[in-house]
């Protein structure tokens, strides 16, 4: 999909923890690796279950994974 | 001897069924002595058969780990649909006489082919599934694509019945006999075969796209 105002760090805090794969980070949300992928892009924007999913399977709050910057 | 690679071998017998389904597509219209069509069946289903089998036997590769089972899907749906359009395209002039389709065996023949792609279609797809058993096929990103998609899918049957029905509207009378009920089924049919290429296209792309963004 088209490029998002959502911005993430699932890159950093996979490799804090242990570099966890992609693949791995799609098995513990039920979701295509692809999807970890668009998203580490900036690709997609979650729906707020998968962020908190992802948030959970990296082990911290929704907010230390996604930033919204407003847009001008 | 040593024996090629399950890759290899996979690619050998797609090609021996891709051969199948030309004879049968050809021989039962070649003044042959040959029971080309038949022998074309054939050949299909058992290099189909082996086919899966060296499916099953291939590694997955990192490209094929790298192309979401969604995308796959709709590359696939594009080349069937797009063969069977272009399969309807070539034989359209079958339905031109004003006899039922039951009654044409031209038609029955036509239809027969149309059918066998719908088939090869639909066992691939059951194929690849099983070989994507246990992995999540599909989530919340392939439904916005895929619903993205349908919506331009929806366009383009939209956008070609308004063409029939402009050319129906506005071909004189003489024409207007020219045209079977049949043909007129027919490219009802053609029609939403069209939308069901294109809403396959467009998510092959999107998919295509986020990937090509997202290597870069």
């Amino acid at each position: 999909m088209t490029g998002t105002t959502i911005s993430n760090e699932i890159r950093r805090l996979r490799f804090a923890r242990g570099e966890m794969t992609q693949q791995a980070l799609a098995d513990a949300c039920s979701v295509t690796r692809q999807t970890i992928i668009a998203l580490e892009a900036g690709r997609y924007a979650p729906s707020l279950e998968l962020g908190f999913r992802i948030a959970d399977a990296l082990g911290v709050r929704i907010e230390d994974v996604f930033h919204w910057s407003k847009p001008e | 001897m040593a024996l090629p690679s399950a890759r290899t071998r996979l690619i050998l017998w797609l090609l021996a069924a891709g051969i199948g389904l030309a004879f049968f597509f050809t021989g039962e219209y070649r003044d042959l002595d040959l029971p080309l069509g038949w022998i074309g069946t054939l050949v299909f289903v058992v290099a189909t058969w082996f086919s899966v089998d060296a499916l099953y036997r291939v590694p997955q590769s990192e490209e094929e780990a790298v192309v979401a089972p969604g995308e796959w899907q709709a590359w696939i749906g594009v080349a069937f649909v797009g063969a069977i359009i272009v399969a309807s395209l070539l034989k359209a002039d079958v339905f031109l006489p004003q006899v039922p389709i039951g009654q044409n065996p031209d038609a029955g023949k036509a239809g027969q082919s149309i059918g066998t792609l719908f088939v090869a279609w639909l066992v691939l797809a059951h194929v690849l599934k099983q070989r994507w058993a246990g992995k999540v096929l599909a989530d919340e990103r392939d439904a916005q694509i895929e619903l993205a998609a349908g919506q331009w899918g929806r366009c383009a049957t939209a956008f070609c019945i308004i063409g029939i029905a402009v050319l129906l509207g506005f071909s004189d009378t003489d024409r207007l006999r020219e045209f079977s009920y049949p043909f007129i089924a027919q490219m009802l049919m053609l029609s939403l075969l069209w939308g069901l290429w294109f809403d396959q296209l467009v998510a092959a792309l999107l998919y295509w796209r986020d990937r090509r963004v997202a290597a870069q």
